[in-house]
């Protein structure tokens, strides 16, 4: 079976990127696919807690998350600085993501057969 | 004295062109992905920390990213009624976007 990765790098809600690359990895995992998810960049701006999308047509992209696991999606990656350069505690996190250094994600990187970027 | 908004996630390029350019009397609202600029401990606060304009935050935007309490002190949170007192105020619009 093929390594599939997905890239999500863009913030969440201002533009439809990161719903669809959650939406990928879903997809994907339904038709018994091997994916990870490797979040960097802006894309950390998905894992501060406490984002109320209750007056907005969003869904909570932190709680996609965390409920990936029930699509057995469970290679939930985080590139360790770019979730410092949010702001965002490592400690903090919820245990499900694996929080890693940028030498293990170009690895992730090398070693995925397929690679869809958002 | 111009009203300034930064809707954009940030980024050191942005924000360093912004405090180039923004005088201490002029005002600096966040918005949209702006509002991570705000964030405690985060790499863009030290940017924004150079711009010495008042600086706003619109709560709604605030809030649907999950950063209640977690916006800077020097960063004043203003809802929509804010956004529109700031707007009347200010007789020019920068958008940083």
């Amino acid at each position: 079976m093929k390594d599939l990765l997905v890239i999500l790098k863009t913030s969440p809600y201002r533009t439809p990127l990161s719903k669809l690359a959650l939406d990928l990895a879903m997809t994907f995992a339904t038709f018994d696919q091997k994916i990870s998810i490797l979040i960097v960049g802006d894309g950390c701006f998905q894992l501060h807690p406490n984002q109320n999308t209750e007056h907005s047509h969003y869904r909570n992209h932190l709680k996609t998350l965390k409920s990936l696991s029930l699509y057995d999606i469970e290679n939930i990656y985080i590139e360790s600085i770019a979730l410092k350069n949010a702001g965002l505690d490592s400690n903090s996190m919820d245990e499900k993501f694996k929080i890693i250094s940028n030498d293990f994600a170009k690895k992730l990187i090398s070693d995925s057969d397929h690679i869809f970027g958002f | 004295m111009p009203l300034h908004t930064l809707s954009l996630p940030p980024n050191s390029e942005l924000l360093e062109s912004c405090a180039r350019l923004i005088s201490d009397e002029d005002s600096l609202l966040l918005l949209g992905d702006g509002v991570y600029a705000g964030v405690i401990g985060s790499k863009y606060l030290n940017l924004l920390d150079t711009i010495n304009c008042k600086i706003y935050a619109l709560k709604e935007d605030c809030d649907l990213a999950g950063l209640e309490n977690k916006i800077s002190k020097g960063v004043a949170i203003i809802d929509y009624n804010g956004f529109v007192s700031l707007s009347a105020e200010h007789e020019k619009h920068i958008p940083w976007d």
